[in-house]
């Protein structure tokens, strides 16, 4: 009894700077804004044409008038990455939405029902788990062929065993909580206890994998790019400029370090969004 | 007599943030050597933070010592770095805990924690300490104690497990053993064993004990001095004679009296309304199988064993039994909340197993429950509106205003501000959210609560409270009650009549006050006898149940209860006893009953 107590005053005592958790808050929000509109109009952020090559502009360091750099082409560096945010953006959102929704509804009948559905639901995702993320990826895209739809299909479905696993462990302690035997002895139906009980208290863990699943997507789907699996379109994505530059980290570093650099704001960006998001939703944060 | 620990002006803070909340103020304590001192509290009382400063393990809880001394042995432990702490911890002053679970590392053997320990403090070597801790382990009376020390903490009870920790405080011989709560998760049977223990350990070893309890019953049963501590002072002390006799300060007052209303205060059959049974159940068998290795034959666990009992309108039946009786079980059988396997349970008469969907949601309607964990059972993402609203939102189709309407109207009839309604279960004490659930329990007006242990987790001053409350709604409402709860006194306060059950069977069910004064099953005797009192003379010798509840798994045949029996005969390992009425509503499963037939009806 005591040491419950003692355990409330020390959460109490872990009181966090709201200024730095708002202004980072904050940050996050404009970058995600700032790359959505990217997404959506390339052609009035861009400072050049993603596609026009000049041999005389090639490899040339950060300046006034090429923001990030260029390449081995001589293409503007921050061009191309704000023509490319689309189908970044696009990969990476969506094959988690994709990826985790499935994922997130098979842990939640595995972890509900608990009997021989849930051993074969778990068993196949076993066996998915067994091929590393990017070979099934491989497979999905070499067996479907190379698209942007199928990229993302592949990568939701090497994504989709750790979200059904996370999610069934989180069902499966919610379900013995006290309120929801507490709904059955009110007479609430299956349906009405995962829908307001089991669903909405086994969510948070999802949203931060979720968060942290979409900076692996976009890396995943480079992966996919490089082996022309995915789609090189003449404008590459985010993750295969990272991967072009790797060729010239040595003489021209800014190829490969904005690309990177971008990703990595993208995922910490979406990451405290959730995170916020998380809190927002549960109302013990809110009071202290 | 020489004074181990004396604890002068002691102030503690925990650090919260940039600021220092005091939790402890001013206490000033003594402690002789081979004295037993209880510390006396409700929950947030400052208890346990003082004896983490004595430890010094405070400093890693958050808190600090932000005045006084701490003098054991006339060294000032106060001041002490933490290193020359290691010297003492262990040594010179051990600790128990009050869940011996979490105490015991589950990964190593019982065998290994010991040699771990005594070698940690004596340089001897590993077959040396395996000796050592076997003789350890004998010393606290554990059967077998060899093949112990190659078990694992999870393949002993709770009970084995508290002397093991006990034990394990003792392995370097301290001088001062701090037992914090140590029997508060134990039934009595098994409580009253281990305060025994402590008081042979104490007599044996002349070691001091500062024993920090919320009972004052179990202080009353062990202390040679009781301090009471209030909202981080301590208030009052003195001897055990001087605090429960004549106390002085307003809170110790309230809680001996409130322990006094306990015992004296029983349900009078007046509040009874009428003889109309509610709910009745016939010869109800639960068995629960156990996971199985392959290639064996499987096994079975046998929670419930053809019970049969029946409640009555406006009335209470309580249940007691050690924790493994298959009460909770029952509950849940009452309920619809498990198939009962055989067996029949009638609700106004109408067999209510395997009924229809609309059968069980209206029989859901006229039957609740309110559980143990006051937390858990409020789903945390929910305001306390939602939260007993939901009941009438399964039920029924009233609009939002109206069931805000109804929500209110509950809200006050369990004394909780009707206001209260749009915040959530964390804003709430332990009290307030157990008045949350009975609210929700009670929004549909139903016939029946089931109270599964519903104010074990409760301090002392808020049980009463909730009781008051409990025959208030049943006085108004007309409602039928099984309340479990392991402290008996409780029981006897709010039940009409009480089953004891042993081991899945029912073995004596009476009216309260006649199965507290009168009991007829050996069984009933020795709970009761066990059952820690404020009786003044407890220096009394007690008739202490030996050994645990045998594994359900294997019951013992014929009489259950004859392998802890003394007057167990051949007849009792043979044949299992009967129900048998003894007279009005008295009955007594036993083939030598404490109370006779004949005997009760010749008294009447």
């Amino acid at each position: 009894m005591m040491i419950g107590s003692l355990k409330r005053i020390k959460s109490l005592s872990y009181r966090r700077n709201s200024w730095w958790t708002g202004s980072l808050l904050l940050l996050s929000t404009g970058f995600i804004l700032f790359i959505v509109i990217c997404s959506l109009f390339p052609d009035q952020i861009a400072s050049h044409s993603p596609t026009r090559m000049d041999p005389s502009d090639a490899l040339l360091a950060p300046s006034l008038e090429h923001l990030l750099g260029t390449d081995q082409f001589g293409r503007d560096i921050f061009s191309l990455i704000v023509h490319g945010s689309q189908q970044s953006v696009v990969i990476g959102v969506l094959s988690v939405l994709i990826g985790g929704g499935i994922g997130a509804l098979i842990g939640l009948v595995s972890g509900y029902c608990n009997n021989a559905l849930d051993n074969t639901f778990m068993r196949i995702m076993d066996i998915i788990m067994t091929i590393p993320g990017i070979m099934l990826a491989i497979l999905v895209s070499a067996v479907l062929g190379p698209s942007t739809l199928n990229l993302i299909l592949a990568v939701s479905i090497a994504s989709l065993p750790g979200y059904a696993r996370v999610m069934r462990g989180q069902v499966l302690h919610v379900k013995d909580a006290g309120y929801v035997h507490a709904s059955r002895s009110i007479g609430l139906g299956h349906t009405g206890r995962i829908l307001f009980h089991i669903l909405p208290n086994s969510l948070p863990p999802m949203l931060v994998m979720a968060t942290i699943g979409v900076g692996n997507a976009i890396l995943m789907a480079t992966g996919l790019s490089f082996l022309g699996l995915g789609t090189v379109h003449e404008i590459p994505d985010w993750g295969y400029l990272l991967s072009l530059g790797r060729d010239y980290l040595t003489v021209a570093w800014w190829i490969g370090f904005f690309p990177g650099l971008f990703i990595s704001l993208f995922v910490i960006s979406v990451n405290i969004l959730g995170d916020a998001y998380r809190n927002y939703l549960d109302p013990r944060s809110a009071t202290s | 007599m020489r004074t181990l620990l004396e604890i002068r002006n002691l102030s503690v803070g925990i650090e919260r943030g940039k600021e220092v909340i005091p939790a402890v103020r001013n206490v000033n304590l003594d402690i002789g050597s081979g004295e037993i001192v209880c510390l006396v509290g409700g929950s947030g009382s400052g208890k346990t933070v003082t004896s983490l400063a004595v430890l010094r393990l405070i400093d890693y809880e958050g808190g600090r010592i932000t005045g006084g001394e701490i003098l054991f042995q006339e060294e000032d432990i106060a001041s002490l770095a933490q290193q020359e702490m290691n010297g003492i911890r262990g040594r010179k002053i051990a600790m128990v805990t009050q869940d011996p679970m979490t105490a015991l590392n589950p990964v190593f053997t019982i065998g290994n924690q010991f040699v771990e320990v005594i070698r940690k403090h004596k340089s001897v070597s590993r077959s040396e300490a395996w000796n050592e801790a076997i003789g350890l382990l004998e010393k606290v009376h554990i059967p077998e104690p060899a093949s112990r020390m190659k078990q694992y903490p999870l393949e002993l009870s709770g009970g084995m497990l508290q002397r093991v920790a006990i034990a394990l405080a003792l392995a370097c011989q301290p001088e001062l053993l701090i037992a914090d709560e140590p029997t508060t998760a134990l039934d009595v049977t098994i409580q009253a064993q281990i305060l025994n223990l402590l008081l042979e350990l104490r007599a044996e070893e002349g070691m001091s004990i500062l024993f920090i309890t919320h009972d004052l019953a179990v202080a009353a049963e062990i202390a040679d001095k009781v301090a009471v501590m209030h909202e981080g002072s301590i208030v009052e002390q003195g001897t055990a004679l001087e605090i429960f006799a004549f106390p002085g300060h307003w809170y110790t007052k309230s809680l001996v009296q409130s322990k006094h209303d306990l015992l004296t205060s029983s349900a009078s059959d007046e509040n009874r309304q009428d003889d109309e049974i509610i709910l009745e159940a016939e010869g109800i068998s639960k068995v629960f199988p156990l996971k199985s290795k392959p290639f064996q034959p499987k096994k079975y666990v046998q929670a419930v064993d053809e019970v049969s009992l029946y409640i009555r309108k406006g009335e209470t039946l309580g249940l007691v039994g050690e924790s493994g009786s298959g009460k909770s079980t029952l509950g849940k059988l009452l309920v619809s909340l498990q198939e009962a396997d055989s067996g029949q349970i009638l609700y106004r008469g109408k067999d209510v197993t395997g009924g229809t969907k609309r059968e069980k949601k209206e029989l859901r309607k006229n039957t609740q429950v309110v559980f143990q964990d006051t937390f858990s059972a409020l789903n945390p993402r929910w305001k306390v509106e939602e939260i007993i609203g939901e009941p009438l939102r399964v039920h029924t189709r009233l609009s939002k205003g109206e069931i805000r309407e109804r929500v209110e109207e509950v809200l006050q009839l369990v004394d909780l501000d009707p206001a209260s309604r749009t915040r959530y279960p964390h804003e709430f004490s332990g009290g307030q959210r157990q008045r949350i659930n009975i609210a929700r329990a009670i929004i549909l007006h139903p016939e029946f609560l089931l109270l599964d242990e519903a104010v074990s987790a409760l301090d002392l001053a808020v049980q009463s409270k909730v009781i008051e409350l409990l025959k208030k709604l049943q006085q108004e409402m007309g409602l039928s009650y099984v309340f479990m709860a392991h402290g008996l006194d409780v029981v006897r306060d709010i039940s009409h009549r009480i089953g004891v059950m042993y081991l899945g069977r029912i073995v004596e069910i009476a009216p309260a006050e006649e199965l507290f004064t009168k009991p007829a099953h050996p069984y009933t005797k020795a709970l009761l006898e066990a059952n820690p009192t404020i009786d003044l003379d407890h220096k009394r010798k007690r008739h202490v149940l030996h050994g645990e509840i045998p594994s359900p798994v294997n019951p013992p045949a014929g009489c259950h209860f004859h392998t802890r029996c003394p007057l167990a005969t051949e007849k009792c390992r043979l044949e299992a006893p009967a129900m048998e009425l003894l007279i009005g509503e008295r009955a007594v499963a036993c083939h030598y009953p404490l109370e006779k037939k004949e005997r009760v009806e010749l008294l009447r």
